[in-house]
């Protein structure tokens, strides 16, 4: 405990320390992190723009992301919004759509699962045999554990069904975490760091082999100098891993930072409720003379 | 199309609209003073591949979004601001009538703010309209005489 600002002469230099001790522990476990890095199949590809055009040329994609305006905190009313977006390309053949899906929140619904949920529900929509799907996102968010059970049973079910719902119409299905918090790897291990962190030793453009956490398969890529993206996928994909993760690599190699995956670029960019957007619907409630005072008894 | 921004005077349409039009969203009526194209994300994405290539596989990138600015015809009782999202539309003959008749008698006290903020051209599409509708106004040739004589004033500055 510090008792003076964070921002002072004292705070820093703690501050200092303490990333500086951080690291030098991260020093000493780098011959851990090789070690463990040595015991997992990695493969590499040899990419470029051109090469995803290739990988890319017919196939259809679809991205799906979601965003919302919680309520009270942005609204000052007791209702928030939900907006879910599929962003679809046939790549090659210039045709592309985005289908929307809204949902108008009540004040005492857990609104980041009623979004998971209405996420999930976009990507069974959108299996159909032909597309690749890909989500910004975890199947397995490990939140979900520390919720009340109602509301992770909720998260756990609806990300079931969009894996069980690829597998029955072999529909590939990506969930593409960019940052990494997950720590499977590590634990089996005995180490207590994240995956990402402990495999930050992989060359660029380099994957491992596919991995399982109970009912689900996934694996770390890297396609930027930081560090390796999480990709998770249902167990059917296994078989044919290689080639799938070919067009993930594509789609990644087709984003503006050319290190994640450029449908779901597009897709965050259609989900996002913009402020223009919110303007609009805080303008329009304004009208609807809602009681403070009785929103805030009702809480 | 929808109003996407707004301001003290002036107020955004997503849009093609015309210059010199005269438009209305929400309650409030406004001329057309420009029409622009904003940047399409065409270069963030670019590289080495050509337009086509783009086009061809990353379609939306290359969309262009136009954005009309309309400046509010101010002074005429409540014409307050339009809000963001209101619908826009042409604006008929009769409503432009009506707009302009205060106990029956012709007025245009915008007129003013029109001519000091917006290019001349606009506020010279904005009596020519008028004069259709009010073909026997002298207050509008008297106007438009005034604006050909300042357009010919800056011509031969």
């Amino acid at each position: 405990m510090l008792e003076s600002k964070l921002v002072s002469s004292e705070g820093i230099e703690l501050f200092k320390n303490f990333v500086e001790e951080v690291y030098k522990k991260v020093e000493e476990q780098k011959k851990v992190f090789e070690d463990v890095l040595s015991t997992i199949n990695v493969k590499k590809f040899k990419a470029n723009r051109r090469w995803a055009l290739k990988v890319l040329r017919g196939v259809k994609v679809v991205g799906v992301d979601g965003s919302q305006i919680t309520p009270l905190r942005e609204f000052g009313i007791p209702a928030g919004a939900v907006q879910v977006a599929s962003y679809v390309v046939e790549h090659g053949l210039g045709s592309w759509e985005v289908r929307y899906v809204s949902k108008l929140v009540k004040l005492e619904e857990n609104i980041d699962a009623v979004r998971y949920s209405m996420e999930m529900q976009s990507i069974v929509k959108n299996m159909d045999s032909k597309s690749y799907v890909f989500y910004d996102g975890s199947f397995s968010p490990s939140f979900a554990k520390e919720l009340k059970p109602e509301i992770g049973r909720r998260y756990v079910e609806s990300a079931r069904k969009a894996l069980k719902k690829s597998e029955e119409t072999k529909t590939p299905l990506f969930g593409y975490t960019d940052r990494s918090y997950a720590k499977d790897i590590a634990k089996k291990c005995g180490i207590d760091v994240y995956d990402s962190f402990l495999l930050s030793g992989m060359e660029y453009m380099s994957y491992t082999e596919p991995l399982r956490s109970g009912e689900l398969s996934y694996c770390y890529a890297k396609f930027s100098p930081s560090l390796p993206s999480r990709i998770e996928f249902p167990c059917w994909m296994e078989k044919n891993f290689d080639s799938m993760l070919k067009v993930v690599c594509a789609e990644c190699l087709l984003g503006s930072t050319l290190a994640y995956p450029f449908v779901l670029e597009r897709a965050h960019k259609y989900a996002v409720i913009s402020e223009r957007e919110r303007r609009a619907i805080v303008e329009s409630i304004g009208h609807s003379n809602l009681s403070f005072k009785w929103i805030s008894k009702r809480r | 199309m929808r109003v996407v921004r707004v301001t003290d005077k002036v107020f955004e349409v997503e849009g093609n609209l015309k210059v010199g039009e005269i438009v209305k969203a929400g309650e409030c009526f406004a001329v057309v003073v420009s029409v622009s194209e904003e940047e399409p994300e065409y270069m963030k994405y670019a590289g080495e591949l050509n337009r086509e290539e783009i086009e061809a596989y990353m379609p939306d990138v290359v969309e262009k979004t136009v954005i009309s600015k309309c400046f509010v015809l101010r002074g005429m009782g409540e014409n307050t601001s339009p809000k963001v999202g209101d619908e826009v539309r042409e604006v008929s003959d009769e409503e432009l009538r009506e707009f302009h008749l205060r106990n029956g008698e012709f007025r245009i006290p915008y007129f003013y703010n029109l001519l000091k903020s917006c290019d001349i051209e606009i506020a010279k599409s904005v009596l020519l309209r008028l004069k259709r509708i009010f073909d026997k106004e002298e207050i509008i040739d008297i106007l438009l005489k005034e604006v050909d004589y300042m357009m010919l004033h800056h011509m031969l500055r």
